[in-house]
């Protein structure tokens, strides 16, 4: 435990020392601003209208304030960026710096120097994830939103999160190479946010539309299966949780198993 | 020769020395085979079933085994070298996210779920949930089932819709049961109901569908396809609102026959097959039809008043600008002389009397059940609303009244210049009164030519309050019942219904009063009335000051200013 807190707490500070970040946090508070900006502008617009009585010959219904709420959907979406920029340092580079080993001279195991590293680049995420709540507050003065999807769909974006980050420190554990690590975690994180779509695609290869074991498997394995119908709307299901924390799980077990085998074998 | 002592550590070292029976890693790599065989199975038949608990029993005892036969080196494999970075740490690896794979496999196959949404996206709302307890406690109503067509493809929307589902078969108590159908495999079933993929389709379980299930499940080949009884089908986009399917429900169970026969009037509210009004009651078989005097009166005519076949019929005056004819007060009077149930909504008196003015109707009514429409429209500066004082918002409805037994605690009903309703103080002895609505005490009436002139105020020579103004009388020893309202406005629902606002409850309250539909076995209130509109359905207005808020914080303060924190940090950390 204390082992876990030690590289915790070190790595968390490196996170807030370091410019990618910084940078990584500003590019994702401007996109996302520029969108809910965008979608509401043009909602008050389209509103406004049908107050007046335009628009409602064509079956328009007046928005409400649920539908522009983006900020956890969005984030979630770019987590094959954000999860790859955050994670590639944080193996890799203590490999090819070769300080991987002084740090396992410390009184700790490879199991607490991953988990602590895993608990740092997850707790900068949080933060960089509580801070969307800005646009809660924001749309809460200009209407109402749903308090049971806002909760859920955080607490999914959070362990969303967290799996990314969690696949993404396997490939910085297991090459020396930042680009090379941050490129392999892209491709797995977006390989897991379409494999629903690879699901479709399998259907529509069958003379039935349905590909059975198959499309069953690319679904239960996809990210957005998990979350973006589910949790973000506002309906909890066990599974989906237990799919988060098990991705993150096994990963972690899988980075430890890399460690090792690094390690000891030089 | 002496025998060498036994050395017990020798003999030990030799017994460590002794290969297991089988090596441990066949055993384990059985039991890896073993474990990720579960969740295959689990996902390849949409359960966790024998074949998943057989290959996970397998899994475990290869891994008992492993232990028994070979423990030391159990003990060392997960303390090796081997075991941490070895060759075997791949199987071990493997075993582990296969044992992972095998939880959520027996978590997804429980399926809890739960709605938090606030409202209630996925669940069942009050009102409906309420009417499916109704359904579920009432023997009479039979078993309905709903059939959900979804490809493959729409996982997505039955992940939604499930829950929804399951909730319905809850509430009822399992009167109301559904099934998923892949209208891909089961293109029979597609074919028949006709219903497009996403769409459902709801039924009544006859016996002979019940019949026809039970001996497929049982494996028996059908000679012909036996569909649900007395089916409606949903769109996929009307399967997403779960009004659309209580309402449906609620439609396909409805039994009975009740006609209400809506007298064709000048200038009254129009009940047509397009009203609200209409629609929401003939959910559950009210029948609505159009009439005038040759269709009561004709001798070939269909429509017989008093029809003994029907479970419960209503006359129907809808307001009315112009006064009854003889022949139609005496059509009225012998319906009602013969038991019948009539409805007469007033409207006001223009240059000529209107309906409710008649003076042979009033004498009559008068005479037979003590109540006539008074004159003039009623004025309650206690109760108006919309900024017209002949707009009474009628609050504190009689909660002890059967006429307005539909009409929510707290609710108000909306009367647009509506007439006062005199009881007579000497009337027949058979007559039973019971006063729905009354105006407040100072309230007072003005004739409408005197309202147009602006003359809206009290004077003292002016009658005064309260007023009943929703009033119903039943002739015990015929079964005549007489419904007066002072307005129309209860049966213009669909355009007065909303937050707090019943009247679409106060108009089949009258005309359920009226027929007798307290009598009849089904439940009362089978309609489900339309939601209030929730905080969360309000469109999103902004005015210029809260867009260019919005705007600075979230395209400048927070991102710019975590970059400017991110610079200053960077800047004092330069030199380090």
């Amino acid at each position: 435990m204390r082992g876990i807190w030690a590289v915790f707490k070190r790595e968390l500070a490196v996170y807030f020392r370091s410019p990618i970040a910084y940078a990584v946090a500003f590019a994702v508070y401007f996109f996302i601003g520029l969108l809910f900006v965008g979608n509401l502008i043009q909602v008050v617009a389209i509103n406004t209208q049908l107050l007046g009585g335009q628009g409602q010959q064509f079956g328009q219904q007046p928005i409400p304030a649920t539908v522009l709420f983006n900020a956890t959907q969005l984030i979630t979406f770019l987590m094959f960026l954000i999860g790859p920029l955050l994670t590639m340092r944080l193996i890799a580079e203590e490999n090819r710096e070769g300080t991987l080993e002084v740090l396992m001279t410390l009184p700790m195991n490879e199991s607490s120097f991953v988990i602590g590293k895993f608990l740092a680049v997850w707790g900068y995420y949080t933060i960089l994830l509580a801070l969307t709540v800005v646009q809660v507050f924001l749309l809460s003065w200009v209407g109402a939103l749903d308090a049971g999807t806002i909760a859920t769909s955080y607490l999914g974006a959070w362990l969303y999160g967290g799996a990314a980050l969690a696949v993404c420190m396997i490939w910085s554990a297991t090459t020396e190479d930042q680009v090379i690590a941050a490129f392999l975690g892209a491709t797995t994180i977006l390989v897991l946010y379409l494999s629903e779509l690879g699901a479709e695609y399998a259907n529509s290869l069958t003379a039935s539309g349905d590909a059975g074991l198959l499309s069953t498997i690319f679904r239960e394995l996809s990210l957005t299966a998990h979350y973006g119908n589910t949790l973000a709307v506002g309906l909890v299901r066990a599974h989906d949780i237990l799919y988060f924390v098990l991705m993150i799980v096994g990963a972690l077990f899988i980075t430890t198993r890399i460690v090792e085998t690094r390690r000891y074998r030089g | 020769m002496t025998d060498k002592p036994t050395n017990p550590e020798m003999v030990e070292d030799v017994v460590e020395e002794i290969p297991p029976l089988v090596p441990p890693w066949i055993l384990l790599s059985l039991a890896a085979v073993a474990f990720i065989a579960v969740p295959v199975s689990a996902l390849a038949t949409a359960s966790f079933g024998a074949i998943s608990w057989g290959a996970l029993v397998v899994g475990v005892l290869l891994l008992v085994l492993t232990i028994v036969l070979a423990p030391q080196q159990a003990a060392g494999f997960l303390t090796g070298r081997s075991f941490r970075f070895g060759s075997t740490s791949i199987v071990i690896t493997v075993f582990f996210i296969a044992f992972l794979m095998v939880i959520y496999g027996f978590v997804a196959d429980q399926n809890w779920t739960t709605d938090v949404t606030q409202t209630d996206d996925f669940s069942l709302n009050q009102a409906a949930r309420d009417v499916m307890a109704q359904f579920g406690a009432d023997p009479t109503i039979p078993e309905v089932e709903i059939l959900a067509f979804f490809t493959g493809a729409q996982a997505i929307q039955q992940t939604q819709l499930e829950p929804l589902l399951e909730d319905y078969e809850e509430a009822s108590g399992g009167k109301v049961s559904y099934r998923f159908i892949n209208p891909d495999r089961n293109v029979q079933a597609a074919q028949a109901y006709n219903v497009q993929p996403g769409g459902l389709v709801l039924g009544v379980r006859s016996p002979e569908y019940i019949a026809a299930q039970q001996a497929l499940a049982d494996g028996q080949p059908l000679a012909e396809f036996v569909p649900l009884a007395n089916t409606e089908s949903l769109s996929a986009f009307e399967a997403s609102d779960q009004n659309q399917i209580t309402n449906k429900i609620v439609e396909i169970v409805a039994s009975g026959d009740f006609n209400v026969y809506v007298y064709e009037v000048d200038n009254g509210v129009n009940l047509t097959p397009q009203s609200g009004f209409v629609q929401t009651l003939e959910r559950t078989n009210w029948n609505f039809q159009q009439v005038n005097l040759t269709d009561l009166t004709a001798v070939d005519t269909d429509i017989t008043l008093n029809d003994t076949n029907l479970d419960g019929e209503v006359l129907l005056f809808a307001g009315g600008s112009s006064a009854l004819s003889e022949s139609e007060v005496a059509l009225i009077q012998d319906y009602l002389d013969n038991g019948g149930s009539v409805i007469i909504a007033a409207d006001p008196d223009g240059e000529e009397p209107s309906l409710a003015s008649t003076e042979e109707l009033n004498t009559y009514l008068s005479e037979t059940f003590g109540l006539s429409f008074g004159e003039g429209i009623v004025l309650d500066p206690q109760n108006s609303v919309g900024g017209s004082i002949a707009t009474l918002a009628i609050q504190n409805i009689r909660q002890t009244s059967d006429v307005m037994a539909f009409v929510p605690q707290q609710a108000v009903v909306i009367l647009d210049v509506p007439r006062p309703i005199v009881t007579a103080e000497n009337r027949p002895d058979n007559i039973d009164i019971d006063v729905g609505a009354s105006t407040a005490t100072i309230s007072y009436t003005k004739t409408l030519p005197e309202l147009i002139e602006g003359e809206s105020q009290q004077d003292d020579d002016d009658d005064t309050g309260p007023f009943d103004v929703i009033v119903a009388a039943e002739n015990t020893e015929t079964g005549a019942r007489l419904v007066l309202s002072g307005s129309a406005s209860p049966f213009e629902a669909s355009l007065l219904q909303g937050q707090g606002i019943a009247n679409l409850e106060a108009g089949v309250g009258m005309i359920s009063w009226a027929m007798g539909y307290e009598e009849f076995e089904t439940p009362a209130n089978l309609f489900l009335p339309e939601l209030d509109t929730r905080p969360q359905d309000q469109p999103v207005f902004a005015d210029p000051n809260q867009l260019a808020t919005i705007n600075f914080i979230s395209l400048f303060a927070l991102p710019f200013g975590v970059l400017i924190v991110g610079g200053v940090v960077w800047f004092t950390r330069r030199g380090s």
